[in-house]
Order: C-alpha cells, then sequence, then structure tokens
C-alpha cells in the first residue's frame, strides 16, 4: 500500500492508503483542494524515499508556491515536467511527449517505488478527442503499472460533459470524488470515495478540510 | 376601500428581492468557506458583497429624512457604492475570463477600456455629487439640473453596457466551463440593469408601468446574480441514505476495525457507531430467532413413550 500522505484518509483506504500498481483519480470542481491532495501524496513520497514525479502545465514556481500555501515544506521537492521551470517541458499541444517524458523517467527508476501526480488530464481532455484521449490514458495507466508505481491524476469536475468523466473513471483503479454539496439551504464541501481496488464499496461523505497544516477527513453526520 | 396597486407591487418585489439576496449571500459564503483556490474565493466574496451592497441600496429608499442635503447623501453614497462594487466585480470577472482564455484575448480591448470608463465614471460621479450640494432644488429641475442627472445616468447606462458586452464575450471565450456559466450569467444580470436604466428613463415615476418595469427588470436581475453564485461550482446533492452517521455498516465496522488499531483518533474518525449498534441488534435478533426455530424443531417427547 502507499501512504496517501493524510493520515485520516489512509485510515478511511484500508489502514495504509492507495493499493500498490494502482492509478487513482481525483474529480472536483476548480478550487476545492483537488492539488492539496496531491501535495500531500508526493511529500509522503519524498519523505519515504520514493521517486516521486509531478506532471503539470503549470510553471514550477506556481506549483511550489500553492505547495507552501498547503503547508508543505519544498525543502525535497518532486522530479518536474512542467510548463516553465524544468529541464522537461510539459507541452499541452503535444501529448505524446508528455506520455513518453513520464514513461521514461518511470523506467530510469526501476527498483524503486514510483509516485506520478499529474494535473494534465483535463486539459488535454479539452484539447483532444475523447476517444484519443481513452486510448492514451489505457496505455499510459497500464504502462506504469507494470513497474511499482502509483499514478495520481487530478479532473476537474464541471469543465467536461459528465460522460467524458464518467468514460475517464473506467480507466482507474481508485476515483475519489470532492465537490460541494446542498444540505437543505448550506453548502458543504464532501468527499466521497466512488470504487478504489481492493475494497468494498464505500459508501457515505466525509468532511474534508485544507489547512495549512494538512488535511483532515471526517465521517459527515447529516 | 382602496389598494395602493403600486405601493403594494413595489413593496413586494422589494420583500423578494431582499429576500433572494439574503438567500445569495448566505451561500456565497457557504461556498467561499468550501473553496480553497483562490480565484473562486474572491468570486463568491465579491458576489457576496454585491448583493449586500443591493440591500443597502434598496433599503436605504425607506430611511425617512426631511432635510434635502441629507436626503440627497443617504440616496446617493449607496448607489455609488453599488456602482463602484458592480465596476470593480465586473471588471476582475472580466479579467479572470481573458485569463482563462487559452489564447488571453484582450476581450473588447479591456486592458484600455477599462480605464476610460472609471476615468468617466469617477468624472460624472464628482459632477452629480458637487450638482447635488450646490443646485438649489429648483435649480436641479432645471434644464441643467436635468443634463446632469442624464450626463451621469446614460454615462452609467453605457458603461454597463460595454461592461456587460466585454462579459458576455469573455465567457464565451473562457476555457473554464464553471466560470464561463458564472460570468456569462452576471453579464446577463448586468444587461438587465442597463434595460431598466434605458427603459425607465423614458416613463414617468411611480406610475404602474415605470414600477412593472424597474422591478420586473430587478428581479430578473437578482435572480440571475443569485444564479450567477450558484453556478459558482457544480453542487451535488446529499443522498440520505449515505450520509456517514447512517452509511452500511461495512464501512462502519470496516473503518471501525483499521481506525482502533491503527489510529488514536478512531473516536473523531467514527461518530457515532449507530451502524454497528444496528448490525448487533440485527445479529442478536438472527441468533434468537435460529434458537426458537430449532426449539420449535426439537422433536418432542413422545406421550407414549411416557406411557
Amino acid at each position: 500500500m502507499v501512504s496517501t500522505g493524510v493520515s485520516s484518509l489512509d485510515n478511511l483506504l484500508g489502514s495504509d492508503g492507495y493499493p500498490d500498481r494502482s492509478a487513482i483519480l481525483v474529480v472536483g470542481p476548480p478550487g476545492i483542494g483537488k492539488e492539496a491532495l496531491g501535495y500531500w501524496f508526493v511529500r509522503s513520497g519524498l519523505i519515504q524515499g520514493d521517486y516521486c514525479l509531478y506532471v503539470t502545465h503549470r510553471p514550477v514556481t506556481d506549483v511550489l508556491r500553492d505547495m507552501k500555501g498547503s503547508g508543505i515544506s519544498t525543502e525535497r521537492v518532486p522530479e518536474w515536467i512542467a510548463s516553465s521551470g524544468s529541464s522537461v517541458k510539459c507541452d499541452l499541444r503535444d501529448a505524446t511527449s508528455i506520455s513518453f517524458n513520464t514513461k521514461e523517467a518511470v523506467k530510469r527508476n526501476v527498483g524503486r517505488r514510483v509516485r506520478v501526480a499529474t494535473d494534465v488530464l483535463s486539459p488535454l481532455l479539452v484539447l483532444n478527442p475523447l476517444e484519443s484521449m481513452y486510448n492514451y490514458w489505457s496505455q499510459l495507466v497500464a504502462e506504469l503499472k507494470q513497474q511499482d508505481s502509483v499514478l495520481f491524476a487530478l479532473a476537474e469536475d464541471g469543465m467536461h460533459p459528465p460522460n467524458v468523466l464518467t468514460t475517464m473513471e473506467q480507466l482507474f483503479d481508485g476515483v475519489i470524488e470532492m465537490r460541494l454539496y446542498e444540505e437543505g439551504l448550506a453548502i458543504t464541501p464532501l468527499f466521497r470515495v466512488k470504487k478504489m481496488l481492493g475494497l468494498p464499496p464505500l459508501h457515505g461523505y466525509f468532511r474534508f478540510s485544507v489547512t495549512s497544516t494538512g488535511m483532515e477527513v471526517v465521517p459527515h453526520v447529516h | 376601500m382602496s389598494i395602493d396597486v403600486v405601493g403594494t407591487i413595489n413593496n413586494g418585489s422589494t420583500v423578494l428581492i431582499v429576500g433572494i439576496l439574503v438567500l445569495g449571500i448566505y451561500r456565497a459564503l457557504g461556498i467561499r468557506r468550501g473553496f480553497v483556490g483562490g480565484t473562486y474565493r474572491s468570486r463568491a466574496t465579491w458576489s457576496a458583497l454585491l448583493m449586500l451592497v443591493i440591500i443597502i441600496s434598496m433599503l436605504s429608499n425607506y430611511v425617512p429624512v426631511s432635510d434635502p442635503n441629507i436626503q440627497f447623501i443617504v440616496g446617493f453614497v449607496p448607489l455609488v457604492a453599488l456602482i463602484f462594487v458592480i465596476l470593480a466585480y465586473g471588471d476582475r470577472s472580466v479579467l479572470v475570463a481573458i485569463e482563462t482564455d487559452f489564447f488571453h484575448r484582450d476581450t473588447l480591448s479591456w486592458s484600455r477600456m477599462r480605464w476610460v470608463l472609471a476615468i468617466y465614471l469617477v468624472a460624472s460621479i464628482i459632477g452629480t455629487v458637487a450638482g447635488g450640494f450646490i443646485l438649489t432644488p429648483e435649480e436641479q429641475s432645471s434644464f441643467l439640473g436635468t443634463l446632469l442627472s442624464d450626463f451621469f445616468f446614460f454615462g452609467l447606462a453605457g458603461a454597463l453596457a460595454i461592461l456587460t458586452a466585454a462579459l458576455i464575450v469573455g465567457a464565451r471565450r473562457s476555457a473554464d466551463r464553471t466560470l464561463r456559466r458564472s460570468i456569462l450569467l452576471l453579464g446577463l444580470a448586468l444587461s438587465t440593469l442597463v434595460l431598466s436604466i434605458v427603459a425607465t428613463s423614458f416613463l414617468t415615476l411611480d406610475t404602474l408601468s415605470y414600477v412593472i418595469v424597474y422591478q420586473g427588470t430587478g428581479l430578473v436581475g437578482i435572480y440571475l446574480i443569485y444564479r450567477s453564485v450558484m453556478s459558482l461550482s457544480p453542487l451535488g446533492r446529499v443522498e440520505k441514505g449515505e450520509v456517514g452517521g447512517s452509511e452500511p455498516s461495512t464501512l462502519r465496522t470496516a473503518t471501525h476495525r483499521m481506525v482502533t488499531t491503527t489510529s488514536p483518533q478512531a473516536p473523531a474518525l467514527l461518530g457515532p457507531p449507530t451502524a454497528i449498534h444496528s448490525t448487533n441488534a440485527a445479529a442478536t435478533r438472527l441468533v434468537v430467532r435460529v434458537r426458537r426455530d430449532s426449539a420449535r424443531l426439537r422433536p418432542r417427547p413422545s406421550p407414549h413413550k411416557s406411557m
């Protein structure tokens, strides 16, 4: 098992976190805190000595600033494939090179546990037809899972038609949904594990909060 | 007994509008709390502020003041605050739309246009304020006073029309579907304000047609602002059977087991263990039933043997 970096989430997912050799998709609207979950996942990997790769369509400086905002020390940083500030560039118009560079970086670290976090799924889905993206991601996920790696991808809810995300969810072993829910007049940010490899269907909602000291997930009582 | 139709429509729609706005502020602040990202938090805050200023400017009409100078201040200051908030929020929305456009196109030359509009509005506000204090009530209703008032209101309508157009075009260009909807609805809300200013300027104050147009466009505009806030994030509905306190026993038991063995935060994570209790109760009922059934099936001593 691979720690999520958030102890309460590790507990929720069956003591140790995400399953080995898995692909996890976190779906949520922009601004809800999906990235924070990715930062804690990467941070946990860096502490444990895993090889961590962060593939982003944003500049490295922006991601580092966000990490600091989430209370994560940037003394240890992952390897980057980013739009700027990294030796390997992330060009959204060239999806093939993103996939190739990711696989090459993972191949260079055979024998180590690998964590890949990425936020390029949604932009690529906007820029490319769904069919080609389905093939692209299924191939990437399959190749990464051949090695001891966990892929953590973020998808923007509200940016794609519903069928697009439903289709992409089929490719992933675990799907976590974060969104705002209406409860009467109140609006609450809640968290739901839609599916997770090796676990029975997890029903129920969980409240989450992202602060500068970390992230907390607790069962939500109506 | 005669009914004051105009007054009733006026007051009724004001109550309705204030109700929608209060609900909107509450929900905007709720959405704000749910966001971590700056852009969305900021939009929720601005929306709440805009709705608050609208409430203040609406209710300022009901403040009983006899002194014309104080009446001018009570009426004009909330209006100026409202204009500034609308323009600032609109400006930020256009800039966000430009930022989220893949090609970062300068919508309607907004980078230059915003300064032109700001200077024009500040000048017209200063002119109107000066006129309000310098001119007597008679002079205010003279040709010069009307010209000054028209200069302000038609200028405002023009500025809002340009802002509305920039919002609608910018929303269409934004790559972020969520923001696109929110910005578009804000643009449409401002278009009702422009329509209201232009349409009511041709109608006599406090007539039925004036009130219907004024309050009708106001209601539509306020509802669009409310929808703009609500579309800041796709909202889900919690299914009552699936909330944490009553989720299926599988997870509750599993969570209970792992948390009690691994984490000292077990009680906090678990909440009230209702499902575990209900599972135990069900198990107890099952055992009782099995015992009862087995007792029923147990061979009874034959009366013949005892004989």
